[in-house]
């Protein structure tokens, strides 16, 4: 995933001195990924792609203010994942009738896995997702996320543990647990080898 | 070996990494057992992939709402404009450089102050036309002519200047703030600047130069010995009057027009001249007349009053008339 370090750097330099065509490139260099991750994020693919419109126009505003303490595929991510957390808490509190607002900060959507599945996943198992998928968009919000950065954004876990700013210990404990509680699904839908 | 798992089923360990992983995998059962619950997780979500939307596309749609939601912050003023960009910036994206941002943000804003005034003062004066001062100019130079010419024992000289002066500068000051004046009066229409700072501006630009203009033909007949009187009585015979017919002339300019203005306040400064003659008699109210035109305290609150008034009269209209032909609500 992602080219080589130092292009991204170059190429984000570029996009901070008002270059669009730099802009495209580096979003076709994380066009997948950061489309995958939004999806496991929003649920669905017409949220996650004003995500991704919100995510680039942030980028573009904020590309100077990149220190390259991180690397670049850590930066857009956690970025992606900023602009996930504005655009879904506006949702969550408009759906729950501004009950989230109380949750206060941080991931305002309900924190315990729906038993059941809700319309998005209904909707991502029609559109030819599997039960698995299905599953995931039923994790508490941060283990998907965990889940997501790993697995769909393919990032390494020490990028994933200074993005969530969380210890690379804390990062592994969710997989396991996420996978844990994915385990039902993943026997059903065992995939042939 | 087993915490690596996880990266080796989504594909990102390093290479090194992950060979050295696969030949542990082939002698170690319970690692290939943990590795297949994991790749169910990593196919089932990979299975599930969908492309994402087309680069160009997509940055278009981006860009495309930045230019719409821009304009907002744009038409802030400079340095305000300048300072909600750098902190929306520190906000929305990068969360560890926010404090970092805005930090460096509030030295620019307080450096920018003075040097905007500055600005403004040199844009303003490039704006003026050119034939204001150098009519001004012209006509202070011939008072001044005429007044050198009165040599006698009644010594007249100062009275002349006291005469030219305010009418000089009252002119001078409709003609550079009159609707239907300003050359670039759609242009300053379409700025974020305040009107009132504009008109308050050109006002000082214009009044400095008249006092410039007639403190130095004061200091001229001074040292030409022209008058008996003094440079602080010769100075103080003008101050007065130029500042109260100057203040005048911003009031009807602003409600009337520069021509009005210009009309008005020469006939009234006429009244004033005609009221030191001997055409009229030496009434109460030809001395009235006379006090008002003077350097007094009154005069120079009824002065700043009358300023004041014409600032809180310049609000942003439509450039050429009073009333908006159009109503934007």
């Amino acid at each position: 995933v992602g080219g080589p370090g130092e292009d991204d750097v170059a190429l984000l330099r570029r996009v901070a001195g008002g270059d669009s065509v730099a802009l495209t490139r580096l979003y076709e260099r994380y066009a997948g990924p950061l489309f995958g991750y939004l999806r496991r994020l929003a649920g669905d693919d017409m949220t996650a792609e004003e995500i991704l419109q919100d995510t680039m126009l942030a980028v573009w505003r904020s590309a100077g203010a990149f220190a390259g303490r991180s690397r670049v595929s850590t930066w857009l991510f956690g970025v992606a994942r900023r602009q996930a957390h504005n655009r879904l808490r506006g949702q969550a509190h408009r759906r729950l009738g501004g009950q989230a607002h109380a949750r206060g900060p941080g991931p305002a959507l309900p924190d315990q896995p729906d038993p059941a599945p809700g319309p998005d996943e209904l909707a991502i198992a029609a559109a030819g997702g599997t039960a698995v998928a299905a599953a995931v968009g039923r994790l508490p919000d941060h283990h998907r996320d965990v889940v997501a950065l790993v697995f769909v954004a393919g990032l390494p876990l020490a990028e994933v543990a200074e993005l969530l700013d969380v210890p690379v210990g804390t990062v592994k404990s969710r997989l396991y647990h996420a996978r844990a509680a994915l385990a039902g699904q993943l026997t059903t839908a065992e995939v042939p080898e | 070996v087993k915490d690596l798992l996880p990266e080796y089923a989504a594909g990102s360990l390093p290479p090194t990494r992950h060979r050295a992983v696969e030949a542990h995998l082939a002698g170690c059962a319970a690692c290939r057992a943990e590795l297949a619950s994991w790749r169910a997780v990593a196919d089932a979500l990979r299975a599930d992939q969908r492309p994402g939307p087309a680069g160009a596309d997509l940055v278009r749609a981006a860009l495309s709402r930045s230019l719409l939601a821009e304009p907002a912050d744009r038409t802030e003023r400079v340095s305000r404009a300048d300072r909600t960009e750098r902190v929306s910036r520190a906000d929305r994206a990068e969360p560890e450089r926010g404090e970092d941002a805005t930090n460096r943000a509030v030295p620019v804003r307080m450096r920018r102050r003075p040097r905007a005034v500055w600005d403004l003062l040199v844009a303003e004066a490039r704006l003026v036309r050119p034939s204001v001062p150098v009519v001004s100019a012209l006509v202070i130079a011939l008072g001044l002519v005429l007044a050198m010419s009165q040599r006698g024992p009644g010594a007249w000289a100062g009275d002349v200047l006291a005469l030219v002066a305010p009418v000089v500068a009252a002119a001078g000051i409709a003609a550079v703030y009159g609707s239907g004046r300003d050359a670039v009066a759609e242009l300053t229409a379409a700025t974020p600047t305040s009107p009132r700072l504009l008109l308050l501006v050109r006002v000082a630009l214009v009044f400095w130069y008249d006092v410039t203009l007639a403190a130095a033909a004061t200091g001229v007949l001074v040292a030409a010995g022209a008058d008996p009187d003094g440079p602080l009585t010769l100075t103080l015979a003008w101050l007065g009057p130029v500042a109260l017919l100057s203040a005048l002339s911003v009031v009807l300019a602003g409600w009337f027009g520069a021509d009005v203005a210009i009309g008005l306040t020469a006939a009234l400064w006429g009244v004033r001249v005609l009221g030191g003659t001997s055409y009229v008699d030496d009434s109460w109210l030809s001395r009235a007349v006379q006090a008002i035109w003077s350097t007094s305290v009154p005069t120079v609150v009824v002065s700043l009053a009358l300023l004041a008034v014409a600032v809180i009269h310049a609000v942003r209209g439509e450039p050429g008339r009073r009333l908006p032909a159009t109503h934007l609500t």
